[in-house]
């Protein structure tokens, strides 16, 4: 055996894998699907090539432009899947705008039409929107919604039926620690697309568990456009290398075959990687709830509110055993 | 029996959406009965979206008449939260008829089942215009009135699907609740230098809407929607001073449902971080241990930097 060979055999790798990489022409985005690519993936960059934030993504849709063409910032997809190619990699790009359900097909119709099939999603589109609340207004909801959450919805509706038909596929959805683990003022419209995120991560992780099908969620920190308009706390510099390649091992961890977890969130900045988990605490049991009072609840809100102990259920199933147990033990409160 | 002062409301003005039946009755009816004046907000459709468009009843105007037959303070709305026009009849309905608005019971919703390949664009708008959409109007117009006043209580009714676990053919109500919990934690900032409390109730109860959903505990034993009432009044209280937090609640059970960030993994040398170090360290990278639950992004950051500056130095 060669010393190339045991390298080869060592590594990571993605080959005879087909991936499709959403908002794939800049930051976070690029770096995955560039990683994917040296590790053997045949990728599909997909990006409508617009600026991050939500104003010009309005002005551009409602402008009427075609998504199409590689009319913006010169197509940025294509200079990613062009560097690809470059390296000896596999990839087409795609400038369809997944907010669409048409262009999100599309980005999958790619997939099978250059590389005959699909392994993996990675949803990384998003607009950043932060304002007060204040001024924020209803178009403001409905655009972060129709990118991260109907954009994500589109490309995983369109590859379902070929990844259940394989009984293979990885699907990870880039979340955030806004909506997920925190949320920070100014970030209403985004906290709840990515909290929709949460959702849609835990829901189709039990419809793919009996398909060979993981879907994790994602929540990066990097220094990308898209934050780049944000927070001081997001903006600060310091000493860390926040660059969005250190990001890429986790995001492509989580599409590979020998990752064996689903439904799981991960944050991941600097060359971390860490679980993101939520628990149902124990609480407090009225001994009798036809007699239960807002009284009651608040001469005992100190163990209602005791994080200890405390369950991380792996299921609905799970977390419904636990409740009936509490219910069960008819323990007296002093 | 509790020993303390019985808990009011009086002088407090309640808007409570969803109210004509189920879970949001009983939280107008406990309200009204300790001294609020409600909006009793409810466009009378049944729960699913499919019958969403036929709207037949006044339930709101009911249950309204009945708090007030009680002795309490009342008027019903049947507007349509989802509406942006409709959510802010709900607080103008507050403001005429009462003169202020202190708390917002976010309770109206649909179930709209569906695996993904029934999750339809018009599925999720439809899941996501009323959970969502309802709340983030309803908010919106009400916020400068909580602001203004310098205090606030908000109840946001989520769901521990999608949140704490998945459940499979909810897809378009599993995205929904999630995005509600997003709504939440940021409101839950925001609001807090203004005397506004933002916390979700994640409740379990044998309503209408909860009628399709396939549930591991034994139907009908104690989980009535009365039950959780209490829990949304406490919420709702001026006592009550938790912000950003959920709670699950049913059958006289009250535990909070929270997440934490792990320690994990971290590369002592960033830029050589690898798919090859997840792999030889994925035992650490998916442990749970030594956790942390932030209030805020400045505690994650903390956390989040105690860590790197340890292994990385």
């Amino acid at each position: 055996m060669s010393g190339g060979q045991r390298i080869t055999e060592d590594h990571v790798r993605f080959d005879g894998r087909v991936a499709v990489v959403t908002g794939a022409g800049r930051g976070l985005g690029r770096e995955f699907a560039i990683l994917l690519a040296r590790r053997g993936a045949a990728v599909v960059v997909n990006d409508i090539g617009v600026s991050a934030d939500a104003a010009r993504y309005i002005d551009v849709r409602r402008d009427g432009t075609d998504f199409g063409g590689d009319a913006f910032a010169g197509g940025i997809a294509a200079q990613v899947a062009a560097e690809i190619i470059a390296a000896g990699g596999w990839a087409v790009a795609n400038t369809a705008d997944v907010a669409d359900y048409r262009g999100a097909a599309s980005v999958v119709e790619d997939a099978l039409g250059a590389f005959g099939r699909v392994d993996i999603v990675i949803n990384n589109a998003g607009v950043v929107i932060t304002r007060p609340f204040g001024q924020l207004s209803p178009d403001d909801l409905q655009t972060a919604f129709s990118v991260h959450v109907n954009g994500s919805v589109g490309v995983l509706r369109a590859a379902w039926p070929h990844v259940v038909g394989q009984g293979y596929g990885r699907v990870v959805n880039v979340c955030s620690l806004e909506g997920v683990l925190i949320g920070s003022a100014g970030f209403e419209v985004y906290d709840a697309a990515k909290g929709g995120l949460l959702g849609l991560t835990r829901s189709l992780a039990v419809e793919g568990a009996r398909h060979g099908i993981a879907v994790n969620g994602l929540l990066p920190g990097a220094m990308t456009r898209g934050n780049a308009s944000v927070s001081p706390a997001y903006r600060r510099s310091t000493t860390v290398d926040r660059s969005p390649s250190l990001v890429a091992p986790a995001a492509a961890w989580l599409c590979h075959e020998e990752c064996d977890v689903s439904g799981q969130f991960f944050a991941s900045t600097a060359g971390s990687m860490r679980l993101v988990f939520t628990s149902a605490a124990r609480g407090y049991q009225s001994p009798d709830p036809e007699a239960f009072t807002i009284e009651e609840l608040r001469d005992h809100w100190e163990l209602a509110c005791s994080r200890e102990p405390a369950l991380i259920p792996a299921s609905a199933a799970e977390f419904n055993d636990f409740r009936r147990s509490i219910l069960n033990e008819k323990v007296v409160h002093p | 029996m509790s020993e303390g002062a019985e808990i009011r409301f009086d002088g407090r003005v309640a808007v409570v959406t969803g109210a004509g039946r189920g879970l949001g009755r009983e939280f107008a009816k406990l309200l009204g009965s300790r001294g609020a004046a409600v909006v009793v907000n409810d466009i009378g459709t049944a729960v699913d979206a499919d019958r969403y468009a036929d709207r037949d009843g006044d339930a709101a105007y009911r249950v309204a008449e009945g708090i007030v037959a009680g002795g309490g303070k009342a008027i019903g709305n049947g507007a349509d939260v989802a509406d942006p026009a409709g959510a802010a009849s709900v607080v103008d309905g507050a403001l005429t008829a009462f003169g202020r608005v202190d708390i917002v019971i976010n309770n109206a919703g649909i179930v709209v089942d569906g695996a993904l390949a029934d999750a339809t664009p018009e599925a999720l708008r439809a899941a996501w215009g009323v959970h969502v959409g309802g709340a983030f109007n309803l908010l919106s117009a009400a916020w400068p009135h909580l602001a203004a006043q310098r205090y606030g209580r908000i109840v946001n009714v989520g769901s521990i699907a999608g949140l704490l676990v998945g459940v499979a053919g909810h897809t378009p109500y599993e995205v929904a609740k999630g995005g509600l919990a997003g709504l939440t934690r940021a409101l839950a900032t925001e609001g807090e230098p203004l005397g506004i409390a933002v916390n979700a109730l994640l409740p379990t109860a044998d309503t209408r809407s909860a009628a399709s959903v396939p549930r591991g505990y034994d139907r009908g034993a104690r989980f009535e929607a009365r039950h959780v009432a209490p829990v949304a009044a406490w919420l709702a209280h001026e006592d009550c001073r938790v912000d950003g937090r959920f709670f699950a609640a049913g059958a006289g059970r009250v535990g909070e449902v929270f997440t934490s960030a792990a320690a994990g993994y971290q590369c002592a040398r960033p830029a050589e971080f690898s798919l090859e170090h997840i792999r030889a360290h994925w035992g650490v990278v998916k442990s749970p241990a030594a956790a942390m639950t932030p209030a805020r992004i400045g505690d994650y950051n903390a956390f989040r930097m105690a860590i790197y500056e340890a292994a990385v130095s």
